[in-house]
């Protein structure tokens, strides 16, 4: 997944192995290894050239669809939005705690490429170890530092260096403190706390507003899929009555059915899925000011920077 | 970028007490006038950081905020129906200060010979109602006061989410009425990264091109096509990139596209060097774009998405990211037709963003979604190119027997792929033509094969 791919497969490359977007698997590409599903077995020797399968090359989004699961993980909405709010672009330093399932990590080492650094930290042990071996065999390891440690009981290790900081943990506003330390104290510092229930979020924003953190924003994100559909406008039968068990014919035909592609009075339409993801979690953003240039540029200088609530 | 000093000579944009903002080239030696809000010298702010908010004080000098506080937004909507509440009545007269009186703080506030912070504090001791508020209707109260007559402003270097904000509320036709959720999940789906190679079609005032520009700096190359002689890409240039990024972008008009016009050499000498190394460079951005091979296209465009994506889907390289936004649905589905019958294409989705925010608990004033929010952050979709196969429909809709769509096509072969018992027959029969229906084929073919597969997870659901 990182920027040196080759352009065919070749052996040791992880591609995805696609049958339709519910369908999807991560495999790694070995020599005289098997790949199994609905259609049979395939040799990765042979992986070129599949006729009921796709090979794509991973990407994050993907990745996030296919990884193993070892956590809850972070979706492409929310991963979006927070890497929009966290300015994540080449050359940010950021901090991820915890590391959990990778698939964030991942989108962050795209976007801070080629010359940012990630640092993560998972409090497992087993989840930290194979997060860190995954992140090597995707070619990560030059921006993904790895780390095996609790931060709300030992801190980050990071001081005035970040200026982006992501907590998906149970209890974030542990870690807060660490946090500020960690932010470059002449940068914005920008820190995204990802929480599933109101009490937490409630319990952070207190926290970040007796730090001196500013502007706290919180947000729910989503998406809602679309599912796309032609079907057969019916006329009116006053001629005479429908013929027996024609109301089936008012059954969802998908978009391609030549017979009611065809038809004139056909309609392209579009609905909800029934079934959708209704919750991830709450975004809960805020801001650290740097304080005011020393060189004696701003001539009264002031409680406002970081240090106001302290 | 990765800075967050104001400096002569670049864009910015200063937020007002009001809520109203102000964009423009900030210049040395300068004095920056806020109307309402008083004037400053731009001396004083070149060098200080983005995104503190500053108070005016005296001749125009300016100083950080000291208490943030009353500063941040919060929901002024009536929530709160506190019982305290009930003794307050709406009295033009519990204001003892006359229209007069106030009039002369504001312009001696303005002159710089009082605080502004004085004026609010008078206001508010003059009121004969306040002490009777609850502590969340005196902070709306101050709140209010202070979008009036606080002399505030909060310089802010512009981005592309900065924007997205600005214009969706000012004058949302600019950015095709762009969301800053959905940007973001056009960043993400396009996998935009340094060091990569895009197609775009922005017809957003450069918002597209803006925000993959801050995710590449200067790594990688922008192609934009565009329907006028020069790109409208006003948005850009408000975002302070460096030459050395500008350079990652180049243009192309559509009617170019398929040919250039002859070339017309300038009778004057020195004309004809400058029209000759436009041409050059022209053909230059033709050739590279007709080239292909790209890793990825990104559509926000007012042309219809269709035939967009019919022209420029052959230049895409396999296993590449195509991601198409409307703020309408409707315009959008004829091209996801055409995308989702195409053996070109797979992974094909439809997704309208949604986005909430909340008020939240730093202002003893409840957690609950804000009043008003932005109704809808328009459609996306996506899908993923992959190597055409030789089977290609052309029309949506329209597809001769046997070559079926993506899911049809799939449906029939799974027929031939599978054990052919009764029992699959049968559950693809019943299954239509989603692929939801093929669990119980699915499970039949893993017992048939004996060497299971070692990679990955267990099965495949």
């Amino acid at each position: 997944m990182n920027s040196n791919r080759h352009p065919a497969i070749q052996y040791g490359d992880t591609v995805i192995a696609y049958v339709n977007p519910e369908s999807m698997k991560p495999v790694e590409v070995a020599a005289g290894q098997t790949f199994q599903n609905r259609f049979g077995t395939f040799h990765h020797d042979d992986m070129i050239g599949l006729r009921f399968v796709h090979l794509l090359e991973p990407t994050p989004e993907l990745w996030t669809l296919v990884l193993p699961h070892r956590t809850q993980i972070l979706y492409q909405p929310d991963i979006s939005l927070i890497s929009s709010f966290l300015e994540l672009q080449p050359g940010v330093n950021v901090i991820e705690a915890g590391t959990g399932s990778g698939s964030f990590s991942h989108s962050i080492a795209r976007s801070i490429a080629p010359n940012g650094k990630l640092f993560t930290f998972e409090f497992h042990e087993e989840r930290a170890a194979k997060a860190k071996l995954e992140f090597a065999q995707h070619g990560l390891s030059d921006i993904i530092v790895s780390q095996h440690r609790d931060v709300c009981k030992n801190g980050f290790g990071i001081f005035n260096s970040v200026t982006a900081i992501f907590l998906d943990l149970p209890s974030p506003w542990e870690a807060l403190e660490n946090a500020k330390a960690a932010f470059d104290p002449q940068r914005v510092g920008r820190i995204c706390c990802f929480s599933p229930c109101i009490e937490q979020v409630q319990r952070t924003c207190e926290t970040l507003k007796a730090l001196g953190f500013y502007d706290i924003r919180m947000f729910e994100c989503l998406v809602r899929p679309y599912e796309v559909q032609r079907i057969e406008s019916e006329k009116l039968p006053l001629a005479g009555p429908t013929p027996k068990g024609s109301h089936k014919a008012f059954k969802r035909q998908s978009a391609g059915a030549d017979a009611v592609a065809s038809s004139p009075s056909s309609v392209l339409t579009s609905k909800p899925k029934e079934s959708v993801r209704g919750h991830t979690s709450f975004l809960t953003f805020a801001v650290l000011l740097p304080t005011p240039p020393s060189d004696g540029a701003a001539p009264h200088p002031t409680a406002a920077s970081a240090d106001a609530a302290q | 970028m990765l800075d967050d000093t104001i400096r002569a000579g670049e864009w910015v944009m200063l937020k007002l007490p009001s809520g109203n903002s102000k964009i423009f080239v900030l210049k040395a030696d300068e004095r920056v006038e806020l109307g309402k809000f008083g004037s400053f010298d731009s001396n004083n702010l070149i060098g200080r950081h983005q995104l503190v908010p500053y108070e005016v004080v005296g001749d125009g000098n300016i100083r950080p905020v000291e208490n943030l506080d009353y500063l941040q937004e919060f929901d002024l909507g009536d929530t709160e129906e506190d019982a305290s509440n009930m003794t307050i009545v709406d009295d033009p007269t519990s204001q003892r200060l006359t229209h007069q009186e106030i009039e002369e703080l504001k312009s001696q506030s303005l002159e710089g010979k009082v605080d502004h912070s004085a004026v609010i504090q008078k206001i508010v001791q003059n009121n004969a109602a306040f002490e009777k508020k609850t502590d969340f209707a005196k902070a709306k109260y101050i709140q209010r006061k202070q979008r009036k007559f606080a002399k505030i402003f909060t310089p802010i270097k512009p981005t592309t989410r900065l924007f997205c904000d600005f214009y969706l509320a000012k004058k949302p036709e600019k950015t095709r009425e762009m969301r800053i959720d959905t940007l973001s999940q056009i960043m993400t789906f396009a996998n935009v990264r340094a060091g990569s190679r895009f197609l775009v079609v922005d017809d957003a005032s450069g918002l597209i091109v803006g925000a993959m520009l801050e995710r590449m700096h200067e790594h990688g190359k922008i192609f934009a096509l565009h329907d006028k002689e020069t790109p409208n890409f006003d948005l850009v240039r408000m975002l302070n990139f460096s030459d050395e990024v500008m350079s990652v972008v180049s243009s192309l008009p559509w009617f170019h596209l398929h040919e250039l016009p002859p070339f017309v050499a300038p009778s004057h000498p020195d004309a004809l060097d400058r029209a000759q190394a436009r041409r050059n460079q022209l053909e230059r951005t033709r050739d590279d774009i007709l080239a292909g091979a790209f890793d990825g296209l990104v559509v926000a465009s007012r042309f219809d998405p269709k035939e967009i994506l019919i022209k420029l889907e052959p230049l895409l390289a396999p296993s590449k990211p195509l991601v198409v936004y409307s703020p309408t649905k409707e315009s959008l589905l004829e091209a996801y037709n055409h995308v989702r019958l195409s053996r070109r294409f797979v992974n094909t989705q439809l997704t309208e963003s949604w986005l909430r925010e909340y008020q939240v608990p730093v202002f003893n004033s409840g957690t609950h979604p804000t009043m008003m929010t932005s109704g809808s952050g328009g459609y996306l979709f996506t899908a993923t190119t992959v190597v055409d196969d030789g089977v290609r429909i052309e029309k949506a809709g329209a597809a001769p027997p046997g070559t079926g769509g993506q899911t049809m096509g799939m449906a029939k072969k799974r027929k031939v792929a599978g054990s052919g018992s009764a029992k699959d027959e049968a559950a693809n029969s019943g299954a239509d033509s989603t692929d939801a229906g093929a669990c119980t084929a699915d499970s039949d073919v893993a017992q048939t094969v004996a060497d299971a597969a070692n990679v990955g997870n267990s099965t495949m659901e």
